[in-house]
């Protein structure tokens, strides 16, 4: 009986000094190489390079619009028991919502006559309505892209373009998202970096 | 005498309270990123050679070509309590690739690449084999890539992939990297379980994760007739076409679950009323193999539902090196995307 106080006190210690790591930490970032990029048709893979993590679009033909995934993983915070207890259960219908923060896209245009342009959407569950976010092009100023209405397509070189999310987006119910490019020949998606705001 | 006993008995008793917790709680912690073989793509893609099938993609070409796997590295949460920030970086405990060489007596070799923030691709140790059959590879193992990656793991990762000259007719069926929570002296992982595959990497689901698939990721098997759109993956031919779906699954924390899938759904679009999918979980088990191989399972037909969706509840997954959904798609259909809620592993360890 009196060897119950120490074990007692052991257990009570051990439990408040191992306090779990609680993952309420975000945003989720993704991180996605550029060749996980497909094609509108399987047969347009032809078209295609997808070497050194990129997709590059061969010198030989003309512009592809290409599916980029954002693959999220998790759609809310971890939900691995915790050894303090159990994580809340996630918000309903969590599995059918997304709210999409931003992507930057870098690429490399080497076409003369027409530009390396990415917009983001989703469709809706239900009816399959679309949602597009703004496009943007590569372009040499700025490292956020450009519209694609105030630049000409004689831009060639690497940069980046950041994307914003469809306006309602993250009100709906969706279970395909992701980011669309039209690419020039030659040209190249090499990664897509996106934030997500956890359900 | 009796206090002085009572004294020892209850030092000795409460010892593990400050010894233990330090050590079975030690921060060797990482994430389990694993994307399974239907992710790869061709360097130079043939439509007719490229065989996606399931949860693999099989080089049907009659010689070696250049494959990429790419990681989508997410679901990498920090924790606010202990305070630790996202682990954005390319620290690794250990990497694995699970293929099959189709043709023995030449080489199957894999290295793992991470393009950096400096804007530098950089590179793990190259691991090669000549046996035929199934296997596994490792080209990160004890928090140690070898190359000149391991110099610069601390650098923010904008996209990392497997790079892999695959014989003819061998097999991608899935590929992991642990991502380190923490990286440096006493916190970095690596110290058990080095080469990421072992048992004492695995532990039994504790909870659950729901994840989502869109569309657009699906592919197919010698059929030129789909397209993908923004609202999902379309099957334009006249008959039905055999469609493969890869599932993301859930970052494990520092373990892999041995896990169940409590419910899967795949949400399709008919194009004439009473029409649906034909589909079939399908992944690939190690359970139990300690030697690189699995086996390969499938679940039964998923059930119809008159909401737009096909499901299968409760399938036991255990440790797939793979998984993917497997469907038969009418003309005119489109598959939408894959939601699934999947068991996850316990949080591990303390601050």
């Amino acid at each position: 009986m009196r060897y119950r106080l120490p074990l007692l006190l052991g257990f009570l210690l051990t439990s408040s000094s191992a306090a779990a790591y609680v993952y309420e930490l975000g945003p989720n970032y993704v991180n996605m190489p550029g060749s996980s990029c497909r094609p509108a048709t399987a047969s347009g893979e032809s078209a295609l390079y997808h070497d050194n993590g990129a997709t590059t679009v061969r010198s030989n033909k003309s512009l592809q619009r290409l599916y980029c995934p954002i693959a999220r993983r998790g759609t809310s915070f971890y939900g691995g028991a915790r050894l303090s207890g159990s994580t809340p259960p996630p918000p309903a219908n969590t599995e059918y919502k997304v709210n999409l923060g931003g992507v930057t896209v870098y690429g490399g245009d080497s076409s003369t006559t027409a530009n390396l342009t990415c917009f983001t959407f989703g469709s809706r569950r239900s009816d399959q309505a679309v949602y597009y976010g703004a496009a943007k092009s590569l372009c040499g100023p700025t490292s956020l892209g450009c519209n694609p209405g105030d630049i000409g397509s004689g831009f060639t070189g690497w940069n980046t373009m950041r994307l914003s999310a469809p306006s309602s987006l993250s009100t709906v119910e969706t279970v395909n998202f992701g980011v669309s490019c039209d690419v020039p020949n030659s040209s190249t998606v090499q990664y897509l970096e996106s934030w997500i705001t956890p359900n | 005498m009796s206090r002085l006993r009572f004294l020892v008995v209850s030092v000795l008793l409460s010892a593990p309270a400050y010894v233990a917790p330090r050590t079975a709680h030690a921060v060797h912690k990482s994430w389990v990123i694993r994307n399974d073989g239907s992710h790869c793509a061709f360097s130079t893609p043939d439509p007719a050679l490229d065989n996606y099938w399931q949860y693999s993609l099989l080089n049907g070409a009659s010689y070696t070509r250049t494959v990429g796997c790419p990681f989508a590295l997410s679901a990498r949460w920090g924790s606010t309590s202990p305070s630790v920030s996202l682990p954005l970086w390319a620290g690794a405990w250990a990497a694995n690739i699970y293929v099959d060489n189709g043709t023995p007596g030449t080489a199957l070799t894999c290295t793992t690449r991470a393009l950096l923030a400096s804007g530098i691709t950089r590179y793990s140790r190259s691991v090669s084999t000549t046996s035929g059959g199934e296997q596994r590879l490792t080209t990160a193992l004890a928090g140690d890539w070898g190359g000149n990656l391991e110099t610069y793991e601390t650098d923010t990762v904008r996209s990392m992939y497997f790079d892999c000259s695959l014989p003819a007719y061998s097999t991608v069926y899935g590929h992991k990297v642990r991502i380190c929570q923490r990286l440096g002296g006493a916190n970095d992982c690596g110290l058990t379980g080095a080469d990421g595959h072992g048992e004492n990497t695995v532990r039994t689901n504790s909870g659950a994760d729901y994840i989502q698939v869109s569309g657009i990721e699906c592919t197919t098997f010698n059929n030129n007739e789909v397209s993908r759109t923004h609202s999902g993956f379309v099957n334009s031919s006249v008959g039905y076409s055999s469609v493969t779906c890869p599932l993301t699954l859930p970052a494990d924390d520092t373990n892999e679950a041995i896990g169940t899938m409590y419910s899967v759904s795949v949400h399709y679009k008919p194009q004439v009323s009473n029409q649906y999918p034909n589909c079939w979980l399908n992944w690939r088990d190690r359970h139990g193999r300690f030697d690189g191989t699995a086996e390969d399972k499938w679940s039964n037909e998923f059930t119809s539902s008159v909401f737009g969706y096909v499901y299968a509840t409760n399938i036991s997954t255990r440790l797939p090196v793979g998984a993917g959904i497997f469907c038969f798609v009418p003309p005119g259909m489109t598959i939408q995307g894959i939601t699934a809620q999947v068991g996850v592993s316990e949080v591990s360890g303390g601050g």
